[in-house]
């Protein structure tokens, strides 16, 4: 029923009432009746359709042109019945809005996770049925949590409000407040109805500083080892800007990113979504013909319900179909997770949860997406899932040269005798370009490396490497992927699982060279060689689908999971193997990779201990489980950009989902031993790097002082050392950090923050600046460097209404060469060098379900840029005269994003 | 007090003069979407409900909503354009990193515009609407000031000396002058349908287009190279520009709460009459003299070109305007342009544009509006590149040819205002926005034109043109204000 009327006078009054004129259902004809002027009629028809239902004669008075006379001389003459046109679902709305917006603003970091929490917001799951899986996916629930409620369960007890959670036996009280906007006791609640949402976002974005190096590193470089006369030449020259991919294909042209997003259910049975996504370069959605749309757009179809069965049969099963994009996540996510999403130390707990097993996928992943179909089938003793993909992937594609008839270079994808494209990796593109487009740029770049006379090389003339030789190509392996879960839980809490997948490619094989080699592909001129350190085995350990051993053509991971509970401490872990030259069945014969935690918890304390060794080859592009980096950092991909023949291959690091190879300790708590103080989430990770086995051990620690409710006071100290064990060489790292922070609670929610930072780094020199120490070249001391950076922001949030939200912040930095992190909002902003930036949001609910979000930034950076390095040339005394640095440069950004939201 | 208000606006229009938004709408001129500050604060929306008489520059149905039987209106607007050019600049790896700003401008310009409109109600289900309007279409004018200095003596901290003076004037604009009419049937009935209106606006569009660019030597440099060498340059084009515009308009009254609206407005040819001359002078120390310039090839695609007939591209508008229950009292406008630009020019490509606006009232009679809009526009620029072909005596000819870019500019733009009610037949209404936008675009005036040694004393120099492949980046902020007066009648 769209309106409920309910009629709050009693009997005795109805005889009356029909004389009555009701100032919430009368008409404007029946309004002008009353002794008032028309104008005063019109006012009050306006002020119930366009503002609010009258809740009282004293409303009357809100209207400008109604004063205390008129209110009191119509006051015989009308009623007020209790009248409102939102429905159950509208009321839903408005008891979790504030949880919606909050999951619809940070849709980015949780990689379409927020779709499926936001269903389940307005169509809550009975807690009735609920098993071990569903409950450990909502947010801040902890399998100790769910555990207590499934044990309440087994009891025979039913739970009928939300004091029966409350009251629950070893439930925390961070589970219990959140669980219970998730939950409901029976089905009613899933409104026999079709539910849809509409989400329409614009938004600029500056690219990140590691996309952004990449797209300006230039395809031609002469050496920088040049002598005054000739460094006089270099600048004097006018300089191609298109010789960089960021000139060639126009990237600061102002293209702001739109995405559409349309999901619709019927009740939580019947779901279907559809997302699609343009940025610069690509194609805006309406352009796109439909073969565009299947192959870049996200979208699925999908069937939940759950069947009840004979207690003999196990009871109550739960089905999920999907055909379309989804994800699969099991376990520690060593096995599967596919997003392309990474997020530092994720321990599968509080804010950085997994949502177990098959859920539809309409987040931006594209790399690791899965598209096909998937079925799940669970009861309280069994999970069973399975799973086929069959998707186009890019990849990092080996290249040759041809030569047209023209003279021109161009770099072609390598294919063997069996026409497999011959393949280094897969890689996620910052900005997917099309094939086509970047066959040109790579013929354009390849002009210049072939021609220039740079010697090199042991005097012989021109790059070592002087075509692309490797490229990124959009869409060109076919992998069809094939796995699944199985999964027995013999008593509550405590489950046994086995994961698996493979990957079968049916044009590309993977071939990746010795280290030696892979060196010489990479890197374009050999006086770059030095460059290659330690950290780059790990490029050199990525899995290729023949090698001495084996000829294959897939990639296969096996893995198994599992965990308990045991009264207040949960301990869960995985382990899995990349089949390679060992025997599927055997453990310990292949690259391995495994992680064991346990989590103990109380009321007001809880205490993590999680240990992990992954092994260097253990190259699963479809994981994503805790690390304190990304795969491939500290590699050329990371730190010597500049080096490579193609710097778009760079993206293989920048985006990478996979945790890196590392094997160390980790705690984690969090303990309020004092009404008045919290230690705040406090981390401890010891662990070693096993590409260069580098020790590193990382600290972050937070003391919140809540002087009363409305004020309260944090510091936070953070300190990471590298190489601490490294005594004898000159390799120890230190960056230390110290933040103050303070709130202030103002009346009608308003809230005021202000937060000062100091940060140092101990470093040794950057020897990546600097040359190799050679006779009379080298003037930079080789010695420690210390370097300190500090940053002040304040923010303030204003709530003019329910309906209309300002947010606001200030904030600025010195960072020299230390740089800063910042939550805005929703999004992470780096900032590097020196400068300030303002940012405001506007938070606006059109109507109940319409909701609209505006941000505006701007970001200047004061910055100096090198001209030259003093350090690195002759010791010419006119050079010491030469102006070191541009002054006038100054780089300001605006950006926005626009939002809408609409719910129906 | 309305007289006196009227006597004091006449004024204020009187010295009012054209507005300059962007250098770069040299062609086709900057179009100026509306007059009307609720519709400008509001992101540019109002096609769908807009009660404001200069609302119906945007749909002529809008005549039928006016608040009273008969309404007026007159805003002024102020602009300020910065314009900001900045070259590309390379580290020492030679990796591009950054632009780094030559020439900074700021200008202030005013605008004026009237409508009057006013609707009869024939009987509770026929209503006519009438309307008239005088407003500024497509602004041309725009000014520019850049000092070419050389690199001398920046070392020691004195200012390097002047060797040029480069200006571009531009002025004009084509105005519209216009009439609109509309019809609405209201139905009794239907819950799907409360009204349906039709209506047409018709245009006269008449203006004018002034451009002069010029580069004069300074002194300095005349002393630093003798006089009668140094030729100075000017560049002037007259154009007188007419045409007549037509607009189609729709809506679709759902019900109180929501109402559609479509407008579609044909391709426009505008009608050039132009007077174009390029010419060159040569000064000595009592005297001028002009002397022939030759005429290259990208000057003379760029004197046909200003000479031809252009053409306005046709556009689709879909508006809805939602009026939901909300405390705030709130309207919510949304709209989406389909810009026909490929008709224009093979060059261009067919643009969407957004709007979308938001009016709350925070109290009864004072709104908070908000706007977002992004719109796109393309302007044109040149190029020569240097042919060869072998003649009939198979000697090879080298010849300059010119062509044409297209460049695309979008401008997306922030804008919030506000009102205050003088009494209920008079308010007023106040708008701002804020449009930034960025791209590329070839010098304006190229280097080699000050290609003497002696003017740069500085040895590691060597001037060369930017082609393309270096481009300038143009960042553009504009700030608009307007103030607008309605009167209800």
């Amino acid at each position: 029923m769209k309106k409920v009327l309910i009629v709050l006078l009693v009997i005795f009054a109805c005889s009356i009432a029909q004389a009555l004129i009701d100032l919430n259902t009368a008409t404007l004809e029946e309004l002008k009746t009353l002794p008032i002027t028309e104008q005063q009629a019109q006012d009050i028809y306006e002020y119930r359709e366009f503002v609010s239902f009258f809740e009282s004669i004293f409303d009357l008075r809100r209207i400008d042109s109604i004063d205390q006379e008129t209110m009191l001389k119509i006051r015989k003459e009308v009623k007020i019945s209790r009248y409102t046109d939102a429905d159950e679902v509208d009321q839903r709305r408005e008891e979790i809005g504030y949880l919606l917006e909050r999951l619809g603003e940070s849709e980015g970091s949780s990689e379409g996770m927020n779709d499926v929490w936001q269903d389940y917001l307005m169509s809550p799951q009975n807690i009735n049925f609920m098993l071990y899986e569903d409950l450990i996916s909502i947010p801040n629930v902890s399998a100790v949590d769910a555990v207590a409620i499934l044990k309440k369960r087994a009891l025979g007890v039913k739970f009928d409000n939300i004091r029966d959670i409350r009251t629950t036996q070893g439930m925390s009280y961070y589970g219990y407040s959140n669980l219970r906007h998730y939950v409901f006791f029976d089905d009613a609640k899933a409104l026999d109805r079709v539910y849809m949402d509409y989400q329409f976002k614009i938004e600029s974005q500056d690219f990140e500083e590691d996309s952004s190096d990449m797209y300006k590193e230039p395809q031609l470089r002469d050496t920088y080892q040049v002598d005054y006369d000739e460094l006089i030449d270099i600048h004097n020259e006018i300089r191609a800007k298109d010789n960089s991919y960021y000139g060639y294909f126009d990237l600061d042209k102002y293209q702001p990113a739109v995405s559409h997003k349309f999901r619709a259910r019927y009740k939580n049975n019947y779901k279907f979504g559809l997302m699609d996504f343009s940025d610069k370069t690509i194609t805006p959605t309406v352009d796109k013909g439909w073969t565009d749309l299947r192959d870049d757009a996200k979208y699925y179809a999908g069937y939940e319900d759950k069947f009840q069965t004979h207690e003999g049969f196990g009871g109550t099963y739960f089905l999920k179909a999907y055909a379309g994009h989804y994800r699969a996540t099991y376990g520690e996510g060593l096995v599967m997770e596919n997003t392309d999403f990474y997020s530092p130390r994720k321990t599968g707990l509080g804010f950085s949860k997994r949502i177990m097993g098959i859920t539809p996928d309409l987040s931006k992943s594209q790399s690791t997406a899965l598209r096909g179909g998937a079925i799940e089938v669970k009861n309280d003793y069994f999970t069973s899932s399975f799973f086929y993909s069959n998707e186009k992937k890019d990849a990092l594609v080996y290249m040759e040269k041809y030569v047209d008839e023209n003279g021109k270079t161009w770099s072609v994808p390598v294919k063997d005798e069996n026409g497999n494209y011959q393949v280094l990796s897969y890689i996620n593109s910052t900005i997917r370009f099309d094939n086509d487009d970047l066959a040109e740029a790579e013929a354009h770049f390849n002009e210049e490396l072939t021609t220039t006379e740079t010697t090199y090389n042991g005097g012989q003339t021109g790059y070592t490497v002087d075509y692309m030789s490797l490229a990124p190509r959009k869409n060109i392996i076919n992998e069809q992927i094939i796995g699944g879960h199985v999964q027995y839980n013999p008593v509550i809490g405590t489950r046994l699982g086995l994961t698996t997948y493979t990957a079968t490619y049916n044009n590309a094989e993977f071939i990746v060279p010795a280290s030696d080699e892979l060196m010489r592909l990479l890197i374009r001129g050999d006086n770059n060689y030095n460059k290659w350190k330690q950290p780059n085995a790990s490029l050199a350990a990525m899995y290729s689908t023949r090698n001495d051993s084996y000829d294959r053509d897939y990639r296969r991971v096996i893995g198994f999971d599992g965990g308990t509970v045991i009264k207040n401490v949960s301990i869960d872990g995985e382990y899995a193997e990349l089949s390679t030259d060992g025997d599927d069945m055997k453990l310990g014969d292949d690259p391995k990779a495994y992680l064991v935690k346990a989590h103990t918890q109380y009321n007001n304390f809880y205490f993590l201990t999680l240990y992990r060794n992954y092994d260097l080859g253990f190259d699963n592009p479809y994981s994503n489980a805790f690390a304190e980096q990304p795969k491939y950092d500290d590699t050329i991909f990371d730190k010597n950009v500049y080096a490579l023949t193609n710097p778009l291959i760079a993206d293989v690091y920048n985006n990478s989902s996979q945790a890196q190879a590392e094997k160390g300790v980790y705690f984690e708590t969090r303990y309020q031993f004092h009404r008045n103080f919290i230690l705040g989430r406090t981390y401890l990770d010891i662990f070693e790097r096993v590409a260069d086995a580098r020790n590193t051990v990382r600290f972050q620690s937070e003391l919140e002082y809540r002087a009363f409710h409305q004020l309260r006071f944090k510091l936070k100290y953070k300190n990471q050392v590298n190489r601490y064990a490294d005594d004898a060489e000159r390799g120890v790292s230190q960056s230390q950090e110290y933040t103050l922070n303070a709130r202030m609670l103002l009346s009608n929610r308003n809230f005021f923050e202000i937060e000062y930072r100091y940060n140092t780094v101990k470093s040794p020199p950057y020897v990546s600046l600097t040359n190799p120490a050679e006779d009379g070249e080298n003037t930079h001391a080789q010695s420690m460097s210390y370097m300190n950076g500090d940053y002040i922001a304040v923010n303030y949030t204003h709530i003019l209404s329910p309906k209309l939200k300002f947010r606001g912040s200030v904030s600025l930095w010195n960072g020299y060469d230390v740089s800063h992190w910042d939550w805005e909002d929703i999004e992470l902003d780096f900032m590097g060098d020196r400068g300030y930036k303002y940012w405001f949001t506007i938070q606006n609910n059109i109507s109940d379900n319409i909701y609209l979000s505006f941000k505006y930034k701007t970001k200047i950076y004061r910055t100096q840029e090198l001209f030259i390095r003093k350090y690195n040339t002759t010791d010419d005394p006119s050079l010491q005269e030469m102006p070191t640095y541009y002054d006038r440069v100054e780089k300001k950004d605006n950006t926005f994003r626009l939002q809408i939201d609409y719910r129906f | 007090m309305y007289r006196k208000i009227i006597i004091l606006l006449l004024t204020v229009l009187a010295v009012g003069t054209l507005s300059s938004y962007s250098l770069n709408e040299f062609h086709y001129g900057y179009k100026l979407n509306t007059l009307d500050a609720t519709a400008v604060s509001m992101g540019n929306t109002g096609t769908a409900g807009s009660s404001n008489p200069l609302g119906i520059t945007l749909n002529a149905v809008n005549t039928l909503n006016q608040n009273k039987n008969f309404g007026f209106e007159t805003t002024i607007n102020a602009n300020k354009g910065e314009d900001k050019r900045s070259f590309p600049m390379y580290n020492s790896f030679n990796a591009y990193i950054n632009e780094s700003t030559y020439t900074a401008q700021e200008n202030i310009f005013y605008n004026i515009g009237v409508a009057l409109a006013g609707k009869y109600d024939l009987d509770n289900y026929n209503s006519f609407g009438f309307g008239l309007y005088m407003v500024p279409r497509y602004s041309f004018a725009s000014e520019y000031n850049e000092e070419v200095r050389n690199n001398d003596n920046s070392n020691d901290d004195n200012y390097p000396e002047k060797i040029a003076v480069n200006k571009i004037d531009n002025d004009g604009a084509i105005y519209a002058y216009g009439l609109s009419l509309a019809y609405k049937y209201s139905f009794d009935n239907l819950n799907y349908l409360k009204s349906l209106a039709v209506g047409a606006n018709i245009e006269m569009l008449e203006g004018n287009a002034e451009s002069d660019k010029s580069i004069r030597f300074t002194d300095w440099s005349h002393d630093a190279i003798g006089y009668g060498i140094l030729p100075d340059y000017e560049e002037k084009y007259d154009r007188d520009l007419s045409g007549m515009a037509m607009q189609i308009g729709m809506n679709y009254e759902l019900n109180h709460r929501a109402t559609f609206a479509f407008t579609f407005s044909p391709k426009t040819t505008i009608e050039v009459d132009a007077n174009n001359a390029i010419n060159s002078y040569l000064t000595y120390a009592d005297s001028t003299m002009m002397v022939d310039y030759p005429i290259v090839g990208t000057d003379s695609l760029k004197l046909n070109i200003l000479s031809e007939d252009y053409d306005l591209p046709s556009s689709y508008k879909f508006a809805f305007q939602l009026r939901p229950r909300n405390v705030l009292k709130t309207t919510f406008n949304v709209e989406a342009e389909l810009v026909r630009w490929s008709e224009t020019n093979k060059l261009f490509e067919d643009k969407y544009n957004y709007y979308l606006g938001i009016e709350h009232k925070i109290i009864e009679t004072v709104p908070v509006r908000l706007g977002f809009s992004s719109t796109n526009s393309y302007d044109i620029a040149y190029d020569t590149f240097t042919d060869t072909y072998t003649d009939e005596n198979d000697n090879e000819v080298a010849v300059e040819r010119a062509y044409e870019y297209a460049i695309e500019i979008m401008t997306p733009t922030v804008s919030l205002g506000t009102g205050f009610e003088f009494s209920n037949r008079l308010r007023a209404d106040v708008g701002f926005s804020y449009s930034f936008r960025k791209f590329e675009t070839l010098d304006l005036f190229m280097d080699e034109y000050y290609d003497y040694s002696n003017l740069w004393p500085n040895e590691h120099i060597d001037i060369q043109n930017r082609d393309w492949s270096n481009p300038d980046t143009v960042k553009e902020n504009i700030f608009d204000f307007m103030f607008s007066l309605t009167l209800d009648i």
